[in-house]
């Protein structure tokens, strides 16, 4: 994908040697295909790709570019305000950006969230799947959770399959605690789930 | 989990600019709630306010540069935000400032500016530097003028037009 220039920072400067100074303090995660690592800004267009297509509606989506990256600076900032953020999804073999997948805290929520989404093309490859596996077992062992909710809109179907297949149970009390926005999915974090 | 992120911080004679955290929120969601938001866009209800302030901290994590909480050097009392401000498809590196009612008249947006400026100047490289403040907000235009700027053309986005470009003086790059 050819990016536009805004998302091309210059080769290295002080700026972005900073910038990459703080992702560092984000983990990675590896797994058997794929790398979860700290959001940079070449993976600010995947994010907007995702927001205005079909499947963005579950997460605000179609929006303007401008609110897209205002999303998008938040999404980064929740390691600084909570110990606990989002990550990019990538491509091991080739470092190819795929989606994103975290544990968020937004506006709105009321306990920290499992969510994730991928481009199309990552669909139908069990990669979100074994992004999310991740991300709990990190909340489980790194940082000590028992449980976590998925907020997921009504229509999205591929992600209520996702969160079920997860081991995810529908909360209808958390769904009453935020207005019945969307659907809840609680995962159990002390329970080891079989595959 | 702690994840320590450090940015450079900046002191002045009365202020110390530093890293938001969530100790700051209340203040922030004060200012972005009342009315003395709306040349910012305001007033915005409180989980605006979080996720604004969340911004200012990922766009340090994304750009290496940001805007910084503009605390009481002495007190650490949060006063405003000051700092470079950068959105895609911005007319470039935004000077931009902000304080609360507690930091009205009182010099703390000048002095925080003057000190915001000579960073982006000096240490991040930056050479065009502008500050965009809506025609209606006169004690933001008189803060311009006040740091040598000359407008320069207008901007516009979303439902904001024409928006006056106010342009730095670059006298202290050196």
């Amino acid at each position: 994908m050819d990016l536009p220039f805004y998302a091309t920072p210059p080769k290295t400067s002080p700026a972005t040697q900073l910038a990459a100074t703080l992702r560092q303090a984000i983990p990675t995660l590896d797994t058997e295909r794929l790398q979860l690592r700290a959001p940079d800004m070449h993976d600010f267009p995947v994010l907007k790709l995702i927001i205005d297509s079909p499947r963005g509606t579950g997460i605000g989506g179609p929006m303007s570019t401008e609110d897209a990256w205002y999303d998008f600076t938040q999404m980064t900032a929740t390691w600084a305000l909570r110990g606990h953020g989002w990550w990019t999804v990538t491509r091991r073999s080739d470092g190819a950006t795929l989606g994103f997948a975290g544990i968020g805290a937004e506006p709105g929520d009321q306990e920290p969230e499992l969510g994730y989404f991928v481009i199309q093309e990552a669909e139908g490859h069990g990669i979100a799947r074994e992004a999310a596996e991740a991300v709990l077992g990190f909340a489980r062992e790194r940082l000590g959770m028992t449980t976590l909710i998925s907020y997921i809109h009504f229509d999205n179907e591929r992600s209520i399959a996702l969160a079920e297949r997860l081991g995810a149970i529908r909360d209808t009390e958390a769904e009453v605690a935020i207005g019945h926005d969307a659907l809840a999915y609680r995962h159990d974090l002390t329970k080891e789930v079989l595959h | 989990m702690t994840v320590a992120f450090q940015i450079p911080e900046l002191v002045t004679e009365r202020l110390r600019l530093r890293l938001p955290r969530a100790s700051d929120l209340a203040a922030h969601t004060a200012f972005r709630t009342s009315e003395r938001s709306k040349s910012v866009g305001g007033p915005f209800d409180a989980g605006e306010s979080f996720g604004h302030l969340a911004g200012i901290i990922g766009q340090w994590q994304l750009r290496g540069f940001g805007r910084w909480m503009v605390a009481d050097r002495d007190t650490d009392e949060p006063l405003g935000i000051v700092g470079i401000l950068h959105p895609v498809e911005w007319p470039g590196p935004e000077l931009a400032w902000t304080v609360y009612e507690n930091a009205e008249g009182r010099g703390i947006a000048y002095e925080a500016a003057v000190a915001a400026r000579r960073f982006a100047y000096q240490k991040l490289g930056i050479e065009r530097l502008i500050s965009l403040v809506e025609g209606s907000n006169t004690r933001s235009e008189s803060l311009a003028r006040r740091l040598g700027c000359s407008q320069d053309g207008t901007f516009s986005y979303q439902d904001n037009l024409d928006i006056p470009v106010w342009l730095h003086p670059t006298t202290e790059a050196d």
